[in-house]
């Protein structure tokens, strides 16, 4: 397996008044292809900014992040838009289908965004929601979905391009508990049929049962990191861990 | 572009309703503004149409007059003064009056400007079905086009010209003796008359002459150079021996008719303020769109679309949206151009028209500016529901 993310020592900082609060501290962790990571944590510490530094939607204060080798701090504006469009796959939480495209559609976006619209790429945009279970809804508009079918789609259009790292922010925030695990289950799946580096943030702890590693964020700082196999109580009430040393957050499974 | 272009297409093809108000909106501006200039046009020709299509150079007023041909006054004396003038070809006198003749859809009178001329000479428009004058004395009429289509006046036709004199109608018959194109003046449609005839419907306009004798008195005198002299020359050999007149080109005569230019100015401030309306309108319904679209702009940056193509998508949007509702609007205009009454100054024209279309589809894109400049600061964050 190779890396597909390495975060070394990231931090974001944001001035309130006359202090700093820090988001982001001193975070390090690295995601190999074909591992599926789940980003767990209480609102507020700081997972979806994190989240949004290893995208390249947000500069962070300190530290570097690399994406398939390649270093996201150091790029411009413009080159972070074209390497998420080449190297990252995306879910929202929501909106994230283009409203007036079909579910067919939103996923082949992905491809004239990369100039790979051909005839071979279309048929596989096709099977991959057909993979989906979406083969009845590919000419259906966003409105005509399910809450669910529309996350299927979301994943579809993420992996389409067959990215480096597929990120997800809490994609399942607004489905019911079965839709919710049929959505990550096929993530979780898809990353792992295809060698890709995955990352879910959610809350739900119910979740990570997918993972192959679980990264707990509290208050800026990644906390620990557990497998699902482990005792995951003490996710739900950190007191009941003892602390994670700091040198072992930065290694991989 | 490709993407673009699909972005544009497929998001109005899926919001054909919404895109056809944007559009109705717009088609209802260039409606207006497409009357707007055709109303200026139109009181414009009205005023300027029978000087602008004068076969003379110069026209020559009473100094006093301040070129308002209503008040100038001039006799015959004075023109056989200018005819001695070197490098004068050829000089008419033309007289203005108010008559009205029947109207055929009803018991109503239409006004018109009652023109005598002197048959052959500067003044008498070219007859397009019938004659020209041929005596100066006849009882003949050369009618314009308006004046043949509401009176339903054919060539031969009898036509009652009605004058006020002293307070009191008059009524003199003459016979068409031919049609000419549009040749309005003051507004009103025009009757020309050989100059005789003129000076007996309109018989107050004489004066006492030298010896007592009665003299005709015309308002203005039309002058053609000769080749071989240039109108400046004419200008300033009329002016050294003939005092009391100022003596101009048919456009200055016409650009300082009293009343003229700020009627031209109001409208043409009225077609700026409607521009500028419509150019709010547009990019108001722009920008409540894109404030709509926020959180998808963000996703869509989010997932790498280049700002370029969001903001070709929008412009391409725009300039759809803009060019159909003027199709609309001038498609519409176009018919109720075709049921207007005749009379009624409102006047088409190609230049004027595609003048104000051409501004319209300047200010759509003027008008979507804010709203693309509004989607190109959308941040991708906010596809995470973040702020920068």
């Amino acid at each position: 397996m190779t890396t597909a993310l390495s975060a070394e020592r990231v931090g974001k900082e944001y001035p309130v008044g006359n202090n700093v609060v820090k988001a982001v501290d001193e975070v390090s962790f690295t995601v190999e292809s074909g591992e599926f990571v789940a980003l767990v944590g209480p609102s507020g510490s700081g997972k979806t900014t994190l989240l949004a530094m290893l995208a390249g939607l947000l500069y962070p204060t300190r530290g570097h992040i690399f994406v398939a080798g390649s270093q996201l701090t150091t790029m411009k504006e413009h080159q972070r838009s074209g390497f998420r469009r080449r190297n990252i796959g995306f879910t929202f939480q929501a909106n994230n289908l283009v409203t007036y495209l079909t579910a067919l559609e939103n996923v082949e976006l992905m491809l004239r965004l990369n100039n790979e619209y051909t005839r071979i790429n279309r048929k596989r945009a096709k099977e991959l929601l057909v993979l989906l279970g979406l083969e009845d809804r590919l000419n259906s508009l966003p409105r005509q979905l399910s809450g669910g079918q529309k996350q299927r789609v979301a994943i579809a259009r993420s992996l389409i391009n067959r990215p480096s790292l597929v990120l997800a922010d809490e994609p399942t925030a607004s489905l019911d508990t079965e839709r919710a695990f049929q959505v990550i289950e096929t993530l979780a799946s898809l990353v792992h049929e295809q060698g890709r580096a995955g990352i879910i943030v959610t809350h739900d702890l119910r979740l990570v049962e997918y993972a192959d590693r679980v990264l707990q964020m509290l208050d800026g700082r990644l906390a620990r990191i557990v497998s699902p196999s482990d005792d995951l109580a003490c996710l739900a009430d950190p007191s009941l861990c003892g602390a994670i040393p700091m040198d072992t957050l930065g290694v991989s499974k | 572009m490709s993407t673009a272009v699909h972005l544009a297409f497929k998001e109005i093809a899926r919001n054909k309703g919404r895109f056809l108000l944007f559009s109705l909106v717009i088609a209802l501006i260039t409606l207006l503004i497409l009357f707007i200039a055709a109303l200026g046009e139109g009181l414009g020709s009205g005023n300027r149409e029978y000087l602008e299509n004068l076969d003379a150079e110069l026209i020559v007023y009473q100094s006093t007059a301040r070129l308002s041909i209503a008040s100038s006054q001039i006799d015959l004396a004075t023109r056989r003064m200018i005819r001695s003038v070197d490098g004068v070809e050829e000089v008419a006198p033309v007289g203005f009056g108010s008559a009205a003749v029947p109207r055929a859809d009803s018991n109503e009178f239409l006004d018109v400007a009652l023109i005598g001329v002197e048959p052959g000479m500067p003044g008498e428009p070219q007859a397009v079905e019938g004659r020209g004058f041929e005596r100066i004395g006849a009882d003949e009429a050369l009618i314009d086009r308006t004046v043949a289509l509401i009176g339903e006046l054919r060539i031969g036709d009898p036509i009652v010209v009605r004058t006020v004199i002293d307070g009191e109608d008059e009524f003199h018959t003459l016979t068409v003796v031919g049609v000419c194109d549009s040749q309005k003046y003051g507004l009103r449609s025009s009757v020309f008359v050989p100059k005789r005839t003129w000076d007996n419907i309109r018989p107050q306009v004489m004066l006492m002459g030298a010896m007592g004798a009665i003299q005709p008195i015309y308002n203005v005198l039309l002058i053609n150079v000769a080749d071989s002299a240039e109108p400046a020359d004419v200008i300033a050999g009329v002016k050294s021996r003939v005092s009391n007149l100022e003596i101009v080109d048919p456009v200055t005569a016409y650009e300082n008719t009293p009343g003229y230019s700020e009627q031209q100015t109001t409208l043409a401030t009225q077609n700026g303020f409607a521009l500028l309306i419509g150019a709010l309108v547009i990019g108001g319904f722009f920008q409540i769109q894109t404030m709509q679209k926020v959180p998808q702009i963000g996703m869509l940056k989010a997932i790498g679309t280049p700002n370029g193509i969001i903001a070709l998508s929008s412009i391409l949007q725009i300039f759809m949206v803009n060019l159909a509702g003027i199709l609309i609007g001038a498609a519409v205009t176009y018919g109720l151009a075709l049921v207007f009454p005749p009379g009624i100054p409102i006047v088409f024209e190609l230049r004027s028209a595609a003048a104000a279309i051409a501004s319209i589809l300047i200010i759509g894109p003027v008008g979507g500016i804010v709203s693309v400049r509004y989607s190109l600061r959308v941040e991708p964050l906010t596809a995470l529901g973040l702020n920068s």
